[in-house]
């Protein structure tokens, strides 16, 4: 009799135990990994859509993260023709390594925007799309139309929008600020 | 104190041969067991223990959608049996399972990646869990007078439910709104099957020790919430085998009715 009791109990202990203790909500974090090379480079190729031999490149460079030395504008002039339409392509290296395809393979969160200062007559467009269900533009590449004669700025910047991409620049935070200067001849 | 050479080998000896017995034992009808459960033509009893999924239901890879991300759990229920004959019977179970989430960390640097941003937090929703209503026969070999082994194979329902997860993305000092996959639920065709030992410890008590194999294979319908970005891992279905292992205990009250 006693040797049943005991049994019992115990079975019944064992199945209580079970009962109680496994249901808990699980969490994890990833957290930030260091060693992340900075974007250094920013590249604008232009070509005439009209005219294959009229092209024109531009480069802007910052090699010091810290942004303390500042860029490099020596290269970062772009030369285009009045009353005309460009292709232009954006290039992004590190300092080791081009990082466009990596751009491109993460399109469904990033976006390039351009912004116009007053008194440049140029609009920019971006003629690429991702794969969102709904296709919002990159800025990989991109269609450039000039209007008068002007000199002015032109601010490129990356936008890294983690599903929050929703076709504006407002969203998410800027990977990359560069800003060119254009003449309009 | 020690054992010399001779005394272990014979001692070996003699283990071996109590192996070979109950082995044997468990191959043969013992018609002349007198056994107090086979007195008894029905059994009622509790039964709970350790449940080990298998497959890709315990798979945890980010990049695969047939992952399940289950770990081990547990199982409770009530079964009961009806013997029709000496050895024969009809078993039925109601069970309640439940599997711990596996590889949540996986989830969270699976997101990580996919989204490059600085970091993400991953946190489970709900559970994977399954209730089972399931009936088959059942059938029994005495090997001693109080220890029987026996064998089933069970099919009836099986309604599951997936577990689910928030992850909040942050980057660049922003956080940014939880990306949720819901919990979801499907019904299907369940089976359960294996062998067990019972033990009687009393005229009308008894415990038994099962391993069971568990198979079913719900379609699950998911909804996935805030998901903007084609980017991340992002199921819309789920159909792969929830299958698994289950070993239990069970007490049982064994009557004659």
């Amino acid at each position: 009799m006693k040797k049943k009791n005991i049994i019992i109990v115990s079975t019944l202990c064992v199945l209580v135990s079970m009962w109680s203790s496994c249901d808990k909500k699980e969490q994890a974090v990833a957290p930030p990994l260091p060693g992340n090379e900075p974007l250094t480079t920013m590249i604008l190729r232009a070509t005439n859509v009209s005219d294959a031999t009229d092209t024109s490149s531009a480069s802007w460079v910052e090699l010091d993260p810290t942004g303390t030395i500042g860029p490099d504008t020596s290269h970062a002039t772009l030369h285009l023709k009045v009353g005309a339409t460009y292709n232009v392509t954006v290039q992004l290296l590190d300092t080791l390594n081009d990082i466009t395809p990596e751009i491109k393979a993460r399109e469904n969160y990033h976006l390039f925007c351009f912004d116009v200062a007053p008194g440049l007559n140029l609009t920019c467009k971006q003629t690429d799309l991702d794969t969102n269900p709904k296709p919002l533009p990159i800025g990989l590449t991109d269609l450039f139309t000039t209007g008068i004669a002007s000199n002015g700025h032109l601010e490129v910047t990356l936008h890294h929008q983690p599903n929050v991409k929703d076709g504006t620049c407002a969203p998410g935070s800027v990977d990359i600020d560069a800003t060119f200067t254009v003449k309009i001849q | 104190m020690s054992i010399n050479l001779k005394t272990f080998r014979n001692m070996k000896n003699i283990f071996k041969n109590m192996l070979f017995t109950i082995a044997a034992s468990g191959i043969m009808i013992n018609s002349n067991a007198q056994n107090i459960t086979l007195a008894n033509n029905f059994m009622v009893g509790v039964t709970g223990g350790i449940s080990t999924p298998m497959g890709n239901f315990a798979k945890t890879d980010y990049d695969n959608n047939a992952s399940g991300f289950a770990g081990a759990g547990y199982n409770l229920g009530i079964t009961g049996t009806y013997f029709l004959t000496r050895h024969f019977g009809i078993n039925a179970l109601v069970s309640y399972s439940q599997y711990s989430f596996k590889g949540i960390q996986h989830i969270a640097d699976g997101f990580h990646e996919s989204f490059d941003v600085d970091s993400s937090s991953a946190t489970t929703k709900g559970s994977d869990h399954s209730i089972s209503i399931l009936v088959g026969p059942y059938y029994t070999v005495p090997l001693s007078a109080k220890l029987s082994v026996h064998f089933r194979l069970l099919a009836g329902i099986t309604s599951s439910t997936l577990a689910g997860w928030d992850v909040v993305l942050t980057d660049a000092g922003i956080t940014h709104p939880p990306l949720t996959q819901n919990t979801s639920s499907a019904t299907a065709f369940g089976l359960q099957g294996g062998i067990g030992l019972h033990y009687t410890i009393a005229r009308h008590w008894g415990v038994m020790l099962n391993g069971d194999y568990f198979y079913s294979k719900p379609n699950f319908a998911i909804e996935n919430l805030d998901r903007n970005a084609n980017a991340g891992r992002e199921i819309s279905s789920y159909n792969q085998p929830l299958a698994g292992i289950n070993v239990n205990i069970t007490l049982l009250y064994e009557l004659h009715l």
